[in-house]
């Protein structure tokens, strides 16, 4: 990431594509995940990297050197989801391109891991995922939630023993 | 099972719209497709705000717009809903309801393309007609200029603005005998 801040500092039009480019897959799972839905993950995706696109036109080249751009989008991607789920009203509108005419498939026990994540307090939630679904470093999910790093580690920590229990659970009952 | 590993399970590819929309919604490039026309295949270019160009499907096109426009070019579905205005703009001639993207020229320039995009189908109207309609008889020099600088031929029809003598007049859309075509195919020229 530190060759592309110094990139987006010197030509943010010219590089923003590539800094999509590199993160929106996890962007897009952790969101896909959050929400249990795929054209929500998909909205919120574009609408945070719209956003966060918007935001650096108007910062100096030295303020977009120190950014830490993975922290930084997941900050703006969970604002929106938090707003969201309050008002479903929001701007800037995602830009909805004509269907392709088919949906890509969900990922591997979708049903299963919507319910398993309903069961974790948010906080956990979060952090389990943007930990280890989305692949974000401490440091970066402490700056995306503002939680410290300490707590972040041990929100992770007890989101997966929390999460083992629940599978432990499932297993037991499919053998019964 | 392993937690970890089933969790690094549900990282998946976004879908190809994410990154598209992201480029088309900041403005930093305008997304083209391929649509059938009278003249050919023609590139309509598009934005959050409309349809940027309408260019001849052939080599260089993106540079063409790159050296115009200021802004790169992505292949991209329109946006949705597009689709079915695009292709009916193309057929009749005029914007009907599709938006129309004009910030690539002056305000002079818009009112004499507005002006264009009501010339009905089948007729035709000359550059001084159109300069008198802008409130300025005698700018037909720079309806003229204007008809050149028209982003989005076919969809502002500017093939029907002709010469007061009745000669066809120049066309940017791969020239006078597209224009021809055109206009024979619509009635307006026997």
């Amino acid at each position: 990431m530190d060759h592309l801040v110094k990139a987006l500092a010197s030509d943010l039009d010219r590089h923003f594509p590539v800094l999509v480019s590199e993160l929106q897959h996890g962007v897009f799972s952790g969101l896909r995940q959050l929400t249990g839905d795929h054209h929500r993950a998909e909205d919120l995706t574009q609408e945070a990297f719209i956003r966060a696109y918007r935001a650096m036109q108007t910062y100096p080249a030295e303020r977009i050197k120190s950014m830490r751009l993975r922290g930084y989008v997941w900050t703006i991607a969970l604002n929106l989801l938090r707003n969201q789920a309050r008002a479903e009203s929001r701007q800037p509108k995602p830009v909805r391109l004509e269907d392709a005419g088919y949906l890509p498939p969900d990922p591997p026990d979708s049903h299963a891991w919507r319910r398993r994540w309903q069961m974790l307090p948010t906080a956990q939630r979060r952090a389990v995922i943007l930990r280890h679904v989305s692949g974000l470093s401490y440091q970066e999910i402490s700056d995306a939630t503002g939680r410290p790093q300490s707590t972040v580690r041990s929100d992770v920590r007890r989101g997966l023993g929390r999460l083992r229990t629940i599978i432990d659970g499932e297993d037991n009952r499919s053998i019964q | 099972m392993n937690l970890e590993k089933e969790l690094g399970r549900l990282l998946t590819t976004a879908p190809r719209e994410v990154g598209e929309g992201v480029v088309l919604g900041t403005g930093i490039s305008d997304g083209f497709s391929v649509f059938e026309s009278l003249l050919g295949p023609v590139v309509v270019t598009f934005n959050p705000l409309g349809v940027s160009a309408v260019d001849l499907l052939s080599e260089g096109f993106e540079q063409r717009f790159e050296q115009r426009f200021q802004r790169g070019l992505l292949e991209a579905r329109p946006p949705r809903g597009w689709n079915d205005l695009i292709l009916r703009a193309l057929e009749e001639g005029t914007p009907g309801a599709l938006p129309v993207d004009l910030r690539s020229v002056t305000t002079f320039q818009r009112e004499v393309l507005e002006e264009t995009a009501a010339i009905p189908r089948g007729q035709t109207r000359s550059y001084g007609w159109l300069a008198h309609q802008t409130g300025r008889p005698r700018a037909a020099r720079a309806v003229g200029q204007t008809m050149a600088r028209n982003p989005v031929p076919l969809v502002i029809p500017c093939h029907r603005v002709v010469r007061a003598d009745g000669q066809v007049g120049h066309y940017g859309l791969g020239g006078i005998h597209n224009k021809r075509t055109l206009l024979r195919v619509e009635g307006a020229l026997g």
